[in-house]
């Protein structure tokens, strides 16, 4: 399964927006995204700012809870020709760019082309600990074929002998919720620069700002550029 | 009266964290990089780079403008959030929440997984003593669980405000802004004579890790400023030195709030001088709370 995070947003902002708030009427919604929005960015930010996200909100946690579910006891339905099962998996390599090319704009926000989330991870999480939390509480054993969670994040963030305690006990943690699978890319200053430059591929990159951590692509381009050029001075 | 809480914090003390920020300070440092922390009460903070312009924002009290783009007339605006409702992009949002004991323990104890042995909550602001009350409630309840309480303060407070709360304290990050209590009064808006009585008593009664703000050129000029600052950590048995760094992360913010930001920071080399100083003078150094 490649997108829950934008299933699971998408699901989110419907449910929030045009049922239970009413702010949004469907057939709206329904135009907004067959013309990708054009014309339509004031709805297009109240789906990416007042909807609820997996990794953040209960109720989009839900619905990834739900459409990964859906998805794993459907699979298992299936034989192929020597009788053999199917098993699910949550991992998408790299076909979350490829298939995000192919696919239109959701109701979480997102454009027509846009990458899709990767693996089980959210896209909009409020923290690293909460984005984990999230990707636990979905039954990860549910799904034979593995899944995949990528998790980027800038060199410094650990570091020190405290920071491989505090990497420790951040793994523990997520292990012991549930999760099955985490994998860390540490990323350096050309990752950054790119990610200055693509938003939209590198949602979940965490890198340290000052005496906090916080999601690159949500800071200001000025303190972007001031956390560039500390990594590459190592100060 | 709180202005955020973030989880995963991990250079708030030991372990991984949740930062609870209190809002509400009794200085005004001229370099604060957070100026929504100062003021007790709610604000409306305005992100110009947001804004697309959609003009949804109708003010009831006519507090919003719309020319070609949005102004706000902060006299008039009695901060009831309702533009912020109506603002799909969130460029206008208000912060400060009241917050009961219970929400904020709510959302500490989500992330009680990742706290391991030495990991939990810091409480920081503002000045958290400037709620003493809630402060103690939150510590008490916080070491009922088990967490480790830190506390970071500027150490401006009437004692009787302290005191109970240190015996649920386990690290205190107590912040020296200027030796001189002339000085201080320029930068801070406070002299710091009860800063540095408080200081020893806090110190004989938790563990305290004096931190320091550097802003050179402002509240550190030249070494004998940094042997006074010896002197006094001698003087009230603290060994362990923190000197932070000194960025302009903040200065958006104060656009945010309609206020003005000047400060012109000099040499930023100064500090490691510091370090070297104070490292001869026998204490534990560190700068930014890490080793490097
Ligand atoms: S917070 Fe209320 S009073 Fe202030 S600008 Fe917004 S709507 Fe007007
Ligand atoms: S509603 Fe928000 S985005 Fe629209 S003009 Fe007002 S402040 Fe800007």
């Amino acid at each position: 399964m490649v997108g829950l995070s934008d299933v699971a947003d998408s699901f989110a902002a419907i449910d929030e927006l045009v049922f239970r708030k009413r702010i949004i009427s469907l057939q709206e919604l329904l135009n907004a995204l067959r013309s990708n929005f054009e014309g339509y960015e004031e709805l297009r930010q109240i789906l990416l700012n007042k909807a609820p996200k997996y990794g953040r909100d209960e109720l989009a946690n839900h619905y990834a809870k739900i459409v990964a579910e859906i998805f794993a006891s459907e699979v298992m339905k299936y034989r192929n020709s020597r009788g053999g099962r199917y098993l699910p998996g949550i991992y998408s390599m790299s076909t979350h760019v490829g298939f995000g090319m192919l696919t239109g704009a959701l109701p979480s926000g997102r454009k027509a082309g846009e990458p899709l989330s990767n693996g089980i991870a959210p896209k909009n999480a409020r923290s690293l600990t909460t984005a984990m939390r999230s990707v636990a509480s979905i039954e990860q054993k549910k799904f034979m074929n593995g899944v995949s969670y990528v998790v980027n994040i800038s060199p410094d963030v650990f570091r020190g002998r405290e920071g491989k305690e505090k990497f420790i006990a951040l793994l523990r943690g997520y292990f012991e919720l549930g999760g099955m699978n985490c994998h860390f890319n540490v990323v350096d200053a050309s990752k950054l620069i790119e990610a200055q430059r693509n938003p939209e591929k590198y949602r979940d990159l965490v890198v340290r700002v000052a005496g906090f951590s916080a999601y690159f692509v949500d800071l200001t381009k000025e303190v972007q550029d001031e956390i560039i050029r500390r990594i590459l001075e190592k100060v | 009266m709180i202005f955020d809480i973030q989880h995963f914090c991990t250079y708030d003390g030991p372990g991984i964290r949740t930062v609870v920020f209190f809002k509400g300070c009794p200085l005004r440092c001229v370099w604060c990089c957070n100026p929504e922390s100062q003021k007790a009460t709610p604000e409306l903070m305005f992100d110009g780079e947001k804004c697309i312009r959609c003009f949804k924002c109708i003010c009831p009290k006519g507090a919003l403008k719309h020319t070609d783009e949005v102004l706000l007339d902060r006299d008039i605006c009695n901060v009831c959030g309702e533009c912020q409702e109506l603002c799909p992009t969130n460029a206008l949002r208000v912060v400060g929440r009241l917050l009961s004991v219970d929400e904020v323990m709510k959302e500490v104890l989500e992330e009680r997984v990742f706290y391991s042995e030495n990991g939990g909550v810091t409480f920081s602001g503002g000045e958290p003593f400037m709620q003493s009350e809630f402060l103690l409630e939150l510590s008490k309840l916080s070491k009922l669980e088990k967490l480790s309480v830190v506390v970071e303060t500027s150490g401006y407070a009437k004692w009787e405000k302290i005191e109970k709360t240190l015996q649920y304290v386990d690290l205190i990050f107590f912040d020296i802004k200027s030796c001189d209590s002339e000085r201080h009064f320029v930068l801070t808006g406070v002299r710091n004579e009860l800063i540095l009585e408080n200081l020893k008593k806090i110190a004989t009664e938790c563990e305290t890790v004096v931190r320091v703000p550097v802003v050179e050129g402002y509240n550190f000029k030249d070494e004998s400023d940094v042997f006074k600052l010896a002197e006094i950590c001698r003087n009230a048995d603290v060994e362990k030195i923190d000197l932070l760094r000194y960025h302009r992360l903040g200065e958006k913010k104060y656009r945010m709030l309609g206020r003005k930001y000047d400060l012109e920071v000099g040499d930023t080399r100064f500090i490691h001088y510091m370090k070297k100083i104070l490292e001869e003078e026998g204490f534990k150094v560190m700068i930014g709370g890490t080793n490097y």
